[in-house]
């Protein structure tokens, strides 16, 4: 088998322009193609990166908010509380209040009803007792011991005029 | 003129009567006195004595009130 320097040459030639065409038509354009790619992928991936910053930054936020909603929510909770407490105590407070007022009243009435009650018993007692005084004495005065009182009575009078 | 309203729970007898004016019209000298005698069962015994505004209540009844008064 002979070695053709011509054929070898050409073959080389032949060689160079099919590489030359392929890297034209071909390579570069994959190479384009790629390059372009890897640039879309980057730069989706940048967005999505950010889209992720953007969406943990939202998530932050909103964890923040929902945190402070809660604390606003629990201290508005608290100062109903408080507030609910305190006016319990102002009712109960006041409820005792007049219902000390209400006893002091009801046992002062009950005092003066008492204290009226005796007053009258009193003079009713003391009613009856002069009544049966006066009939007791009316009765067992007879005549000469009446006679003989107005005498003592005169007496007495005149000594005091 | 000076009056002398005298109440008793049973009628005074003449002596009775004679004694006490003569009592009061000592008393009175320059007074000419009327004498004025009522029959008051409610004084329930003894008698009792008004010259002008003063009264000398010597009456059972009067001794009672003030007994009620004090008890």
């Amino acid at each position: 088998m002979d070695i053709q320097l011509a054929q070898i040459i050409f073959q080389i030639i032949n060689f160079g322009v099919v590489l030359a065409a392929l890297t034209h038509f071909i390579y570069k354009p994959v190479l384009k193609l790629l390059n372009d790619r890897r640039e879309k992928v980057t730069a989706a991936a940048e967005a999505a990166g950010e889209v992720m910053q953007e969406k943990e930054d939202l998530e932050r936020v909103r964890e923040n908010t929902l945190l402070k909603a809660n604390q606003k929510a629990k201290k508005m909770e608290d100062e109903i509380k408080k507030e609910a407490r305190s006016q319990a105590k102002l009712l109960l407070d006041q409820s005792k209040a007049e219902l000390a007022a209400r006893e002091a009243k009801f046992t002062a009435e009950l005092a003066k009803m008492k204290k009226e009650e005796l007053k009258r018993m009193e003079k009713e007692i003391k009613a009856a007792a002069i009544s049966m005084a006066e009939k007791v004495l009316g009765e067992s005065i007879d005549a000469k011991k009446h006679q003989k009182l107005i005498d003592q009575q005169i007496n007495e009078i005149i000594e005091s005029l | 003129m000076l009056q002398i309203n005298i109440a008793s729970s049973i009628p005074l007898s003449d002596s009775q009567k004679k004694k006490l004016e003569a009592s009061l019209q000592k008393k009175y000298q320059r007074e000419e006195l009327q004498f004025s005698y009522q029959i008051k069962e409610e004084l329930i015994a003894g008698l009792s004595l008004s010259v002008g505004g003063k009264l000398y209540d010597a009456s059972l009844r009067s001794r009672l009130n003030q007994l009620a008064s004090k008890i």
